[in-house]
């Protein structure tokens, strides 16, 4: 029964239902029951279609006296029907059973027994103009009162916003939803900065940065950011932010530290972009907070382990090198780093290496340390590996109970965090390395952290390795040269006694052999004359390779003509009979004198050593040798038309211990060529062979008039001569 | 002057008998001390030699303290010295004027020495 106008209470009542819904299903029922009470209808059936929906899918509300039906489909194909028509007339539809469309009334008829008689409907309609429902009223008789007619309208305006609102609100609310999604995806903390309320909305990753539980979204002040920075980067961020909001940035971005929850720093990179008004003020921000720590730490421990690496290789004193390493230690991954070296034989501390970025204070604690260092405690635990995240009172009684001049330590050190790994190598531990942190740095080691002491210790252990089998190897080539010095002399020593021995015999045959025997007595003379100069020689060889390769091959330059000693060193191998007996003809070339400041006896020893090999490869053919000028420089040529050298054994033939022919050949250590390279470049000149196999081979030197005032030369680098403990050989430059 | 002859002074036997052989077939007198003190005693008898031949490394008194002796003397300073020795590195400042020879030396070289001032 219609209840007539609806008082102004009523209107109210329900205006303030529907605002406080958002569903759009208890909007359509809200107003249903509303316009079915006042309209005294039995039947109130509302629709609402998104766009792009079908009828059918749509939401239709159904109310029978009331209450809340389901709804047949019969009513729905009938409610579209009327829609139809409210779509055409844009306004209120009037259908009486008698003449109406039967179908939409049969469809009506949802109760059994029920006969709609008369539809009342109105079109839902958007403020923009938009047809979403329809609202429909349907009377067993064939009256409806004359409310339909004003307040319908109304009730179905109404209804209209509040679902506009409703579809605003689930918007909205998808909306947050995506953000929050995508919040949770991400691990990245996201930000909103609403400049002029100076409000930040947080969401996403920023709970697990900063180490925390729970997903509720946390809303800071901007400054309650900043609470969080390091304080050694807060001022920089702050300018930095500041600056881009100033300008026309679009964007700004920035690295620092924040504290998490638990005091550790996590190292973010924050980007943000802003939103700027059309005068250019920025009013709002939104940014992103990633947690790089990771990365950098990872990175900073490359970077670390790279130049500590470099530090332990730089030179041959290995305690430098571990000092080095220690410091680089203290000024990137801790704060002071100490490295204990305990002596291998008796696996007692020997040495303990302090390193803090203030020389004095390590100084210090590296005083105490070094005086304590007979206490067995300090050596204690050095094979373990040990992680301390947070040092406490009961890690300093215990170093202090095992090592009292720990309290000391501790007292100039104040450790927050303790890291240290035994330096191990061939299975023995050397020694430990210990990292620690202060407030200086406020840095907390964590697991993590293990694997870079370990590196590190790591990395000491071989360097120290390296070095004592470097020693050792010094050691023993050491004790090689000398043996080889003492060897040499010692071998040289008989030769006198016997050369001159032979000489008198030799002189003495005429008188003391009988005619007729002198030619045999003289040949074995010979023999022993060429075996005893033989075994100067190799004795010469001997020691001059123990100096060259000690670089103790000094050179005492004096005045010499090298035409002239050129002459000189012929003449006595013509004198020894060398010369018959390779049955070679050596035709000497020389001009003007050629003069230097070179010590003569080693250039001795360079002519020598290349005539004795033209004679002995040179097949008896002739041999010329020649000394000339050129280009300032003088030049010396020894030339054979022998077996000829190989192209590829030219340059091997001037290494140690190499020769192009079989070693039982022609005999020798090997040396000749090596020594004299290493002469004539000492000497500041060079030598080149020319040569191919079959036809000969001339050897040039060509060598400065003095030796240039440069720092001594080191020799070039060539495969196969030693260079391990090469040093630059010397030039005493001896006044004579 | 006295008659020339060869100081040679050397702790090795062998060294002292073929060296004084050498000499003598070539044609010189010479006398022998087995060190640089028993070689002072020998000049201190009156006669002195046109030539020194001194070996460096010996017992007792050594060739630079012989030397060093022998140039305070200026009775014995100017006689000329021929040092030899198988140590390459010869202190310089010791032997002044002196010619060295590195052993094994050859005899042609000795020889070059003797004549130029016996």
């Amino acid at each position: 029964m219609p209840s007539g106008e609806p008082s102004l209470h009523r209107v109210l009542e329900h205006a303030r239902q529907l605002l406080g819904l958002s569903n759009p299903a208890d909007i359509l029922v809200q107003t249903c029951g509303e316009a079915q009470h006042l309209a005294g209808a039995r039947i109130a059936l509302g629709s609402y279609v998104r766009p792009g929906q079908a009828w059918g899918a749509g939401l239709h509300v159904l109310l029978v006296d009331g209450e809340p039906r389901a709804v047949p489909p019969e009513a729905v194909s009938a409610a579209f029907a009327v829609h139809r028509r409210l779509a055409a007339t844009r306004g209120p539809v009037e259908l009486e059973r008698a003449g109406g469309p039967p179908g939409v009334f049969a469809g009506l008829s949802v109760e059994p027994g029920f006969q709609a008689g008369a539809i009342r409907a109105v079109p839902l309609l958007q403020r923009t103009g938009r047809l979403v429902g329809s609202l429909l009223l349907a009377s067993a008789g064939p009256e409806m009162p004359a409310l339909s007619a004003p307040v319908l309208p109304e009730l179905a305006e109404l209804a209209s916003a509040a679902l506009a609102s409703a579809e605003r609100l689930a918007a909205a609310r998808r909306d947050q939803e995506r953000l929050m999604l995508l919040a949770e995806v991400t691990e990245e903390a996201l930000w909103d900065w609403n400049v002029s309320s100076n409000e930040v909305w947080w969401a996403g990753g920023i709970q697990e940065l900063l180490g925390g539980d729970g997903r509720d979204v946390v809303h800071h002040e901007l400054d309650g950011k900043f609470a969080r920075v390091h304080p050694a980067d807060g001022d920089r961020v702050r300018a930095s932010l500041a600056r881009a909001l100033a300008s026309m940035a679009s964007s700004w971005k920035a690295e620092y530290r924040l504290r998490r929850r638990d005091g550790s720093w996590a190292v973010v990179e924050d980007r943000a972009h802003f939103l700027r008004e059309a005068d250019g003020r920025a009013y709002r921000a939104i940014g992103s907070l990633r947690d790089v720590s990771e990365e950098k730490r990872l990175a900073l421990e490359q970077q670390f382990l790279a130049r500590a690496t470099t530090a332990l290789t730089e030179s041959l004193d290995i305690d430098r090198n571990l000092e080095k390493a220690a410091l680089v230690a203290a000024s990137s991954v801790a704060d002071w780093c100490t490295i204990l070296l305990l002596d291998p034989r008796t696996d007692e501390p020997r040495k303990v290496i302090v390193a803090h970025r203030d020389g004095a204070r390590a100084a210090r604690v590296r005083g105490a340390l070094e005086a304590a260092l007979g206490d067995a405690g300090l050596g204690i635990g050095a094979d373990v590996q040990q992680l301390v995240p947070l040092f406490g009172d009961e890690h300093a009684r215990a170093l202090v109970a095992s090592a009292p001049v720990m309290a000391e330590v501790l007292g100039e050190v104040a450790p927050r965090s303790l890291l240290s790994a035994p330096m191990r190598t061939a299975g023995r531990v050397v020694g430990a390395v210990t990292l620690v942190t202060t407030e200086e740095s406020m840095r907390s080691y964590g697991e993590a952290d293990r694997a870079l002491a370990h590196e590190l210790a790591q990395r000491c252990a071989i360097a120290f390795d390296n070095a004592s089998l470097f020693e050792e190897a010094q050691s023993a080539i050491r004790a090689r040269d000398e043996f080889l010095s003492i060897a040499s002399h010692e071998l040289k020593t008989p030769l006198t006694p016997l050369e001159l021995q032979l000489h008198t015999l030799s002189e003495k045959i005429p008188e003391y052999a009988k005619a007729d025997k002198q030619d045999w007595v003289a040949k074995r003379l010979g023999r022993l004359r060429r075996q005893g100069q033989r075994l100067n020689r190799l004795a010469s060889e001997l020691l001059d390779i123990s100096r060259i390769i000690g670089g103790r091959l000094q050179l005492e330059p004096e005045q010499v003509d090298l035409a002239e000693l050129v002459r000189a060193v012929v003449a006595e191998f013509r004198d020894e009979g060398a010369l018959a007996r390779a049955q070679s003809r050596v035709s000497v070339e020389v001009g003007a004198p050629v003069l230097g400041r070179w010590d003569r006896m080693r250039l001795e020893q360079v002519v020598t050593n290349l005539l004795s090999n033209a004679l002995k490869y040179g097949a008896g053919k002739p041999i010329a040798v020649s000394v000339s000028t050129a280009d300032g420089l003088a030049v010396l040529s020894v030339e054979d038309q022998g077996m000829g050298i190989d192209p590829d054994d030219q340059e091997r033939i001037f290494g140690r211990f190499e020769r192009a022919v079989s070693v039982h050949h022609f005999g020798g250590f090997g040396l000749g060529l090596f020594i004299v390279r290493q002469i004539v470049e000492a000497m500041g000149g060079d030598i080149q062979v020319a040569s191919s196999p079959g036809e000969g081979a001339r050897f040039t030197v060509r060598l400065p008039p003095r030796r240039p005032p440069e720092t001594a030369r080191e020799p070039a680098p060539r495969p196969g001569t030693e260079h391990a403990a090469a040093r630059p050989l010397g030039d005493t430059g001896g006044p004579r | 002057m006295s008659s020339p002859y060869i100081l040679v002074v050397d702790d090795d036997d062998d060294i002292r008998e073929t060296l004084s052989e050498a000499l003598e077939l070539a044609g010189y007198a010479v006398k022998t001390a087995p060190h640089g003190g028993e070689a002072l005693s020998l000049l201190a008898e009156g006669e002195k030699p046109c030539l020194i031949v001194l070996d460096l490394m010996m017992p007792v008194m050594d060739g630079y303290a012989f030397r060093e002796e022998q140039l305070r003397r200026p009775e014995l300073a100017s006689i000329p010295v021929v040092m030899v020795t198988a140590s390459r590195s010869v202190r310089e400042a010791s032997t002044g004027a002196a010619t060295v020879l590195f052993k094994p030396f050859s005899l042609g070289r000795l020889m070059a020495a003797v004549e130029q001032h016996c």
